[in-house]
């Protein structure tokens, strides 16, 4: 007997999946390439998917580089906005009217467009990473505050009342029962939150401060007419978003357990 | 058929449960939920209480643990506030839903109460086997609660309750949600479990056959307010099997009870 015993794998259908997607994406160039043979589009417009790879390959470093410095500020951010949202909704959640004004302004924080962010940070905090990971913290506390309070919320009130039928503490209570009962709630949010908080942060870029980011390099690259290396920064944005995004898939199926379907 | 509301004056061992002009309200409008209730629950005894819906029996089982307070009157268990032996761990209750943690294992999940009690992990451990023997799950402590029945589950629960060996259980229809086959297979063993443990079980229920092969008295109640309509003492063997309630005793004891909810509160 172990205690150790884990859900068993959910049954993926990686076998059609995993050859699926390369079936499709190899279709999708494919379409591009032929696309620029026959309507004759330019290298201006559209450079073929040839002179993309061409533009990757040629200076890899600097893409790799650039998108890494992007992606520090991405995870400083989100782990602020993490921590900040996750511990205020733990802070709010059996106070009806701290909760009511929490979530007042987490809804007022998540409508106000970023761009709107972006240059009071840098007003206020310099041009520096701080700036971008504020902006980003700003963005990401809001959204993990939602997502951890309906996670807090849905907590089974039966279960509550077993938990003080044993005399449990509180810290006890929120350790064992509400934080692994929102964790579900939780891993969504952070689904959401990872490949958010990379756009966010090459979003906050774009408006000045250190060049050695990927946002500042699709800026310069744009105003220079730089197409191919636009497309490759685009790609290298979209690989560090997918990673983000499939770090976050693995927390998830590493912390969260399922009944197997 | 006897009426006692005082257990000391007839057995002669101490009140382990006492409810003392004991009202409840939730909402003033709607009137009391429990008025002027007294009860006393000796130590060892078995007390179900049967009522129709609304009359309060869980009210009162929640009182006596300590999950609501009483409007007015004093609840007390081992002689002292029902707060003071909910911290003391005198109580254990088991709930209508077993209310395990999926994310746990069956063992995990009776180990739980001893958490943070100074209890080492192997002792933890061997406590939580020892409950999960004497409710016969013993072979399913690796497993997760999806992965067992209801009425495992619910045994589980009894474990969970015991495995900090209070002196007193709760157990608020705890069967209610199961087959009547697997019911009355947990009536049997909570029964044995109840006659080896000696503990003083208050027990809630809507079936009158289970009230009766279970207890030592019935507690039958009243509505609107939620009172002590009638304590039925019940003088069947104290070994009960499940032939016993294919006995002329056992039909006369529910018969007795069933006219005494009539009496009460009209047919259920």
């Amino acid at each position: 007997m172990t205690t150790r015993e884990r859900y068993a794998a959910r049954p993926a259908s990686r076998a059609l999946t995993v050859p699926g997607t390369i079936v499709l994406l190899a279709i999708l160039v494919g379409i591009w390439a032929g696309a620029i043979q026959v309507l004759g589009i330019g290298a201006l417009t559209l450079p073929s998917p040839a002179r993309v790879v061409e533009a990757i390959v040629e200076k890899p470093g600097v893409y790799l580089r650039n998108g890494w410095r992007t992606t520090i500020e991405a995870l400083l951010g989100l782990g602020a906005g993490v921590v900040v949202g996750i511990g205020l909704a733990a802070l709010v959640v059996r106070r009806r009217i701290p909760r009511s004004v929490a979530r007042i302004y987490g809804s007022a924080l998540m409508a106000m467009p970023v761009v709107a962010i972006i240059p009071l940070a840098n007003a206020v905090f310099g041009f520096g990473m701080l700036p971008r990971v504020v902006v980003v913290a700003l963005t990401i506390g809001p959204l993990m505050f939602t997502f951890a309070l309906t996670g807090f919320l849905a907590a089974d009130a039966g279960t509550d009342e077993m938990f003080r039928s044993i005399a449990a503490p509180r810290t006890k209570v929120a350790w064992s029962f509400h934080l692994p009962a929102a964790l579900p709630h939780l891993m969504s949010g952070l689904r959401v939150a990872a490949p958010t908080s990379f756009t966010v942060a090459l979003l906050a870029e774009y408006f000045g401060g250190s060049l050695d980011t990927l946002g500042t390099y699709i800026s310069s690259a744009s105003r220079q007419l730089r197409v191919d290396n636009l497309w490759g920064a685009a790609f290298t944005a979209f690989a560090f978003c997918a990673v983000l995004f499939w770090l976050a898939i693995g927390l998830d199926r590493l912390l969260v357990r399922r009944p197997a379907r | 058929m006897t009426l006692t509301q005082d257990p000391e004056r007839t057995t002669g061992v101490r009140t382990a449960i006492e409810f003392s002009g004991v009202v409840k309200t939730f909402d003033p409008a709607a009137g009391p939920v429990l008025a002027g209730l007294d009860l006393k629950v000796a130590d060892g005894e078995f007390v179900s209480l049967v009522g129709a819906s609304g009359c309060g029996k869980s009210t009162l089982l929640r009182l006596a643990g300590d999950l609501t307070s009483p409007s007015e009157g004093v609840v007390l268990v081992d002689g002292r506030e029902a707060a003071v032996a909910r911290e003391r761990r005198d109580i254990g209750i088991v709930f209508q839903s077993p209310n395990l943690l999926a994310w746990r294992s069956v063992l995990r999940n009776v180990e739980l109460p001893l958490e943070r009690t100074g209890a080492s992990r192997a002792e933890r451990r061997e406590r939580a086997m020892a409950q999960l023997e004497l409710v016969g799950l013993a072979d399913a402590a690796g497993k997760y609660p999806h992965q067992i029945s209801g009425g495992m589950a619910q045994r589980v629960a009894i474990a969970r309750a015991l495995v900090y060996d209070p002196r007193i259980v709760l157990m608020d229809e705890p069967f209610g949600a199961l087959d009547e086959i697997t019911r009355d297979r947990l009536n049997l063993e909570v029964r044995d479990l109840w006659a080896r443990t000696g503990k003083t079980v208050l027990f809630v229920t809507h079936s009158v056959p289970e009230a009766v092969f279970m207890s030592t008295r019935v507690v039958v109640m009243d509505r609107n307010p939620g009172r002590i309509g009638e304590i039925v003492d019940l003088d069947l063997p104290a070994a009960r099997t499940a032939d016993t309630t294919a006995t002329p005793e056992f039909f006369d004891a529910v018969t007795r009870v069933r006219a005494s909810l009539a009496a009460h509160m009209g047919a259920l």
